[in-house]
């Protein structure tokens, strides 16, 4: 095989990761994206967005990737036996024409030791990667919180 | 100083060899809430005293929280969510305060992770979300003195993968002029309904003193 039918045998599967990737971003719609400046000395921030799924497909968000951090992660903040807890979750399963809002007090990215430190007006840049090779970017604008913000979750709490 | 010391690194030493959590503080038995405000305690509790270190340098005790209102919240620097979200609201409700009520309240964050935060930290962290927030900490022993008495709760721990746990209760505890624990205001925060309570607290007060 030379070079050219190498890279050929390439294609159909170039294709199909483009067509994932297109699909994926007419199924799924991510708004309300940011994360929320470090305060001094904290080496992590939390993230939050909210991810929709239009289409009729079941989508499993299963990994977290950012080039400005090592590690990024989804926990949710608990309340039990009377304390604030922070609980690992490894996937989020996002049903047809489900939603599921990452929000302050709730379900965050945590994002974990920044490369370099990111402040009020930096971009984050991430990869959410869902089972079936599907996988979407999006970037998250730091800010520092306002608490205007937060108000309208209120409803969404429970 | 060296016996809390030795204490502390004693708690340490045995937090990291189990990797199990210490569970802190006693919850008695909710005081009730009183008829008028839910967030008020139906006798509010006198704090004896306590010491912990503040950010500024000075103990932070039973003297310093006597004349003022407090409000007090537990938690943690490296606390990505709760943590920094209820300090920015406390901080947005502080600036909706008129100058004479700002006077005579103040805010403290007590961290209750020792291994990693000191009271130098805790001024830098602190002041980011207002200039006029108070920082302390303290050994572990130290800290469930006070947290025992605000029917509060914390536990440290290690992971598997050796991160630092630290869980602890979100709730704002508010401390009257006369160092009595007075109201708790329950998670979650938000700045407009911290300052509607805690200014309806304060009217149920005949004769607080306003310096």
């Amino acid at each position: 095989m030379n070079l050219y039918q190498r890279l050929a045998t390439l294609i159909p599967f170039l294709l199909l990761a483009c067509a994932n990737l297109a699909q994926a971003t007419e199924d799924l719609e991510i708004h309300d994206a940011w994360a929320r400046e470090a305060p001094p000395g904290a080496a992590v921030m939390a993230g939050y967005l909210t991810l929709h799924n239009h289409s009729s497909e079941t989508y499993t968000l299963t990994n977290l990737q950012s080039p400005q951090f090592e590690k990024v992660e989804i926990h949710r903040t608990e309340e039990r036996d009377g304390m604030t807890q922070m609980i690992k979750v490894s996937q989020v399963i996002l049903g047809p024409k489900d939603s599921v809002r990452f929000q302050p007090g709730g379900m965050h990215l945590m994002l974990m030791k920044p490369k370099k430190p990111l402040k009020a007006g930096a971009k984050i840049s991430l990869t959410l990667s869902f089972s079936g090779e599907t996988s979407m970017q999006v970037t998250l604008p730091v800010k520092k919180a306002e608490a205007s913000i937060h108000h309208d979750m209120q409803t969404h709490m429970h | 100083m060296s016996k809390p010391i030795k204490l502390f690194l004693g708690s340490l030493s045995v937090l990291l060899l189990l990797g199990a959590a210490l569970y802190l503080g006693e919850p008695e038995a909710d005081a009730q809430a009183s008829d008028n405000n839910p967030a008020k305690l139906a006798t509010p509790k006198p704090l004896s005293e306590f010491q912990l270190m503040a950010s500024d340098g000075r103990p932070l005790n039973r003297d310093r929280l006597k004349g003022k209102w407090t409000l007090l919240f537990f938690g943690y620097t490296h606390c990505p969510d709760v943590c920094p979200t209820t300090l920015s609201e406390l901080a947005t409700m502080a600036g909706q305060l008129t100058p004479e009520i700002h006077k005579d309240t103040q805010f403290i964050f007590v961290s209750v992770d020792p291994r990693r935060d000191t009271p130098q930290s805790l001024a830098e962290y602190v002041q980011y979300f207002d200039p006029r927030f108070i920082g302390a900490t303290g050994s572990i022993e130290e800290l469930a003195v006070l947290v025992r008495q605000l029917d509060s709760k914390f536990s440290l721990g290690t992971s598997p993968l050796g991160e630092a746990i630290v869980n602890h209760s979100s709730a704002v505890m508010v401390i009257d002029p006369q160092v009595r624990y007075y109201a708790r205001l329950s998670a979650p925060h938000y700045a407009e309904d911290l300052l509607q309570q805690y200014l309806a607290l304060r009217q149920h007060t005949p004769g607080t003193p306003i310096p």
